[in-house]
């Protein structure tokens, strides 16, 4: 007698992880489209509001100059734009830099978003996304030809850099390209510390692995560990190991105080960033206005100027490089 | 414990912030007579049981052991109002109070089967204390202080969770321990009727003061006091 | 749906990494829960016991420390076993001893003020009654733990809970690390970051799966400490004047 009340809570229990389950899986095709529904509705609210704002600000300053006025863009109809990113380009610091220039140029409202690539671009397959800026080339082909990209925009480029200790045990600064490089770290059995997360500079590596002809999963010194290029920094430098990083986040990380660049732009470490469109016959709702405006916003002359700059002041040499039109 | 022994209680006070609960300038307590401590709620009846069984410690004033003992060599056992029992059996939770007489197993059994016998627990000796309802876990109480061999004996109402039998149960307990050993009992009771039937002699507290103290019968016949009349008149009907 | 059948598949296969990361978690909050608990709770006792001098400040400090941010209490402990720490040379960072450090920090203080927190409500009757039987201090307080078993019990799977379900600090001080530091709840966070979201849902089903069913093994084990028995003493009472009684 005991028991049947357990066994009945079981049950319920069971049966409502169940439902749980059922509703995360569903996520996929009916729920996300009510939750982009109720993102634009959210957005229209919050374009009257700005609406509203300006022309209050319109109407105190009528007497001032106009030039203000006319340099204000006028608000476009869904002003909120999703940008999802991944984690490179937000812990470099450069959405957040160009952001305010975007917002003002063309009155959309930037909502910046970031995690790996993997992450990244599942968030344009889910429509939690206007737009994606992503580095991963084989991810982001599949993407659009399964048809929710309306097509890769390849805008900028950096380098991937190996950085490890100062002593450089492996001697890595002495290879030629990547590969060489890793091939040493292996042979040397140097601790390396992969992101193992999916991620565009993950991809990256394990590129670099298969060129070099060596499988390093289960070596005991190739450390997988499951996390952002910020923390894989980290416990690279506290196990002093080596690691591939992105440029701009290993010179925004504590952990060049301990670690430092020992090989940078060869040819097999080129890290281009695309930016793409979600297309709207995958998700009507999704804001395409926006996002093209982002796009050429950012491939503009004015972007391409500030993106030039940008990290020159701080590091010395800029974080990203144009491609050339 | 033989002998004649007194209590002496001189300037005892117990304060709380501003108020005054306890004052009592002199009171002596003798060796074989039981005291019923009488007078209304909030008189003071409980806290000078706890100060006297050192539980809670006075404010100013001391507590003298006259005669031919000491302080240390009475021993002294006191049942709070609110009887608690341990959630172990209620066997165990009389044997308990024998744990450090460091008497043999056989003579606790006996002990202990006595003592539940006595305040009619026998048959639920193995019942767990958690379940007990208030009266049952007053004379689980009882028992665990009617096991021991005591010189003081003091009781905060007894009986007040107790049905009629229950209660006349108790006091018989009560006499004939008191008989049996000679102790000093100290029983706290709201109830005149119940001073008459156990008490030698009963203090009557009022606002903390003691105002009067005599015979049982004379107390509760011919209160002396203003407060002692008052609160008698509400029983007389 | 695919997902977690793949996930319970995995999770009973001998060797995956599935049934690895499983193993490791509840090893690692099985140490937590035993060191914090041999910690927090003499630590509570003393605590809910005692009254002395800022004993309100020490319960104030405790009910802060019972919400410390997992993150700061990786945090804390990442810095004391970085490289650069004070126990920097001890190599401990990035291993299961550091995971169990950091929620032994950050579980302790709740062990620690739920513990007082339970004694403080029955110390003063149980003192006043032992005090009434003359039973020595010892006694008391073993009388005393014997009355708070159940909530000390509950306490302890609180503190489990709490450990096998905490993902900051031990993403921190763990890293993560395949096959040596990843756990259910940073394994869970790996798989969001990748975008497999089914899956991570999945992982977490498993997790709650088995906290189920060790809060459940916790549940019958307090029952059988204390309730039937009280039934028993009750129906003893009833049923011996009643007749019989249901």
């Amino acid at each position: 007698m005991r028991k049947t009340p357990v066994k009945i809570l079981l049950v319920t229990v069971l049966a409502a992880m169940f439902a749980l389950f059922l509703v995360a899986c569903s996520s996929g095709s009916g729920s996300s489209a009510a939750s982009s529904e109720a993102a634009s509705s959210e957005a229209a609210s919050s374009e009257a509001a700005s609406s509203e704002a300006a022309s209050s600000e319109a109407a105190s300053s009528e007497a001032a100059s106009s030039e203000a006025a006319s340099s204000e863009a006028a608000a476009p109809q869904n002003a909120v734009l999703r940008i999802s990113t991944t984690t490179s380009v937000n812990d470099s610091g450069l959405l957040p830099y160009l952001q305010p220039f975007f917002e003002e140029d063309t009155g959309y409202q930037m909502e910046v978003t970031s995690a790996g690539t993997g992450a990244a671009i599942e968030k344009g397959r889910t429509g939690d996304a206007d737009a994606l800026l992503v580095h991963a080339k084989a991810s982001e082909e599949e993407f659009v030809n399964e048809g929710f990209g309306v097509e890769r925009v390849p805008f900028m480029y950096n380098y991937f850099v190996i950085v490890g200790p100062e002593g450089d045990p492996a001697g890595v600064a002495n290879c030629a390209t990547a590969a060489d490089a890793f091939k040493a770290i292996a042979d040397a059995g140097q601790t390396f510390v992969s992101r193992g997360d999916d991620s565009g500079t993950n991809k990256k590596e394990l590129q670099i692995w298969e060129a070099a002809g060596i499988d390093p999963n289960g070596q005991e010194w190739y450390v997988n560990a499951g996390q952002g290029m910020g923390a894989t920094l980290t416990q690279t430098a506290e196990r002093q190991g080596y690691t591939l990083s992105d440029k701009g986040t290993f010179l925004s990380n504590d952990a060049k105080e301990s670690l430092k660049i020992l090989l940078g732009e060869s040819d097999d470490m080129k890290n281009t960033y695309t930016m793409i469109a979600i297309s709207p016959d995958k998700w009507p709702d999704t804001n395409i206005d926006g996002a093209n405006a982002f796009i050429a916003w950012m491939t503009g002359d004015k972007a391409s100027e500030l993106i030039a700059k940008y990290g020159e002041e701080e590091y010395g040499e800029p974080l990203f490089y144009l491609i050339e039109k | 414990m033989n002998g004649k022994f007194a209590i002496e209680i001189k300037g005892l006070k117990k304060t709380f912030g501003e108020r005054t609960v306890l004052d009592i300038e002199s009171l002596v307590l003798e060796s074989g007579l039981s005291y019923a401590l009488v007078g209304p709620n909030g008189s003071g009846k409980s806290t000078l049981i706890r100060l006297l069984s050192g539980v809670e410690a006075a404010t100013t004033g001391h507590v003298d052991v006259l005669g031919d003992a000491t302080r240390e060599d009475l021993a002294v056992g006191y049942m709070p109002q609110k009887s608690y029992v341990f959630g172990f059996s209620v066997f165990k939770n009389v044997a308990m109070a024998l744990s450090s007489s460091g008497l043999g197993k056989n003579e606790v059994n006996e002990r202990v089967n006595r003592a539940l016998d006595a305040v009619g627990m026998a048959d639920m000796a193995d019942a767990r204390g958690s379940g007990l309802s208030g009266g049952e876990a007053q004379r689980v109480a009882l028992a665990r202080l009617l096991v021991q061999d005591l010189d003081v004996v003091m009781l905060d109402e007894p009986t007040a969770s107790m049905d009629i039998a229950g209660t006349m149960l108790v006091e018989g307990a009560l006499k004939s321990y008191r008989e049996r050993t000679g102790c000093l009992m100290l029983i706290a009771t709201h109830a005149p009727s119940q001073a008459h039937r156990i008490s030698d002699k009963a203090v009557m507290l009022s606002d903390g003061h003691v105002v009067e103290l005599g015979d049982t019968s004379e107390v509760l016949s011919t209160p002396t006091s203003e407060a002692g009349r008052e609160f008698l008149s509400y029983w007389a009907v | 749906m695919e997902e977690l059948i793949q996930a319970f598949s995995l999770l009973f296969t001998p060797g995956s990494e599935l049934s690895q990361i499983v193993l490791l978690t509840l090893k690692m909050s099985a140490f937590s829960t035993a060191i914090s608990t041999a910690i927090g709770v003499p630590l509570g006792v003393c605590v809910g016991l005692y009254r002395f001098r800022g004993k309100r400040l020490v319960m104030r400090i405790l009910n802060t420390l019972m919400g410390l941010p997992p993150v700061l209490a990786g945090l804390i402990v990442f810095f004391i076993l970085s490289r650069s720490g004070p126990l920097g040379t001890l190599k401990l960072l990035y291993t299961l001893p550091a995971m169990v450090t950091a929620q032994v920090v950050l579980i302790t203080p709740i062990v620690c003020g739920l513990s007082a927190t339970a004694i403080s409500g029955v110390a003063p009757l149980v003192h006043e009654t032992a005090h009434g039987m003359g039973l020595t201090r010892r006694r008391e307080l073993a009388c005393l733990l014997y009355e708070c078993r159940s909530q000390l019990l509950s306490i302890m799977f609180v503190a489990f809970g709490r450990s096998i379900g905490e993902v900051g600090a031990v993403m921190l001080v763990g890293g993560n690390v395949q096959y040596k530091t990843r756990v259910m709840t940073t394994a869970i966070m790996l798989e969001t970051n990748m975008g497999h979201f089914e899956y991570a849902v999945a992982l977490g089903i498993v997790l709650l799966v088995i906290s189920f069913i060790i809060n459940s093994i916790a549940l019958s084990l307090q029952e059988r400490t204390s309730a039937p028995e009280a039934q028993g003493a009750w129906s003893a009472s009833r049923g011996g004047k009643l007749g019989g009684g249901r």
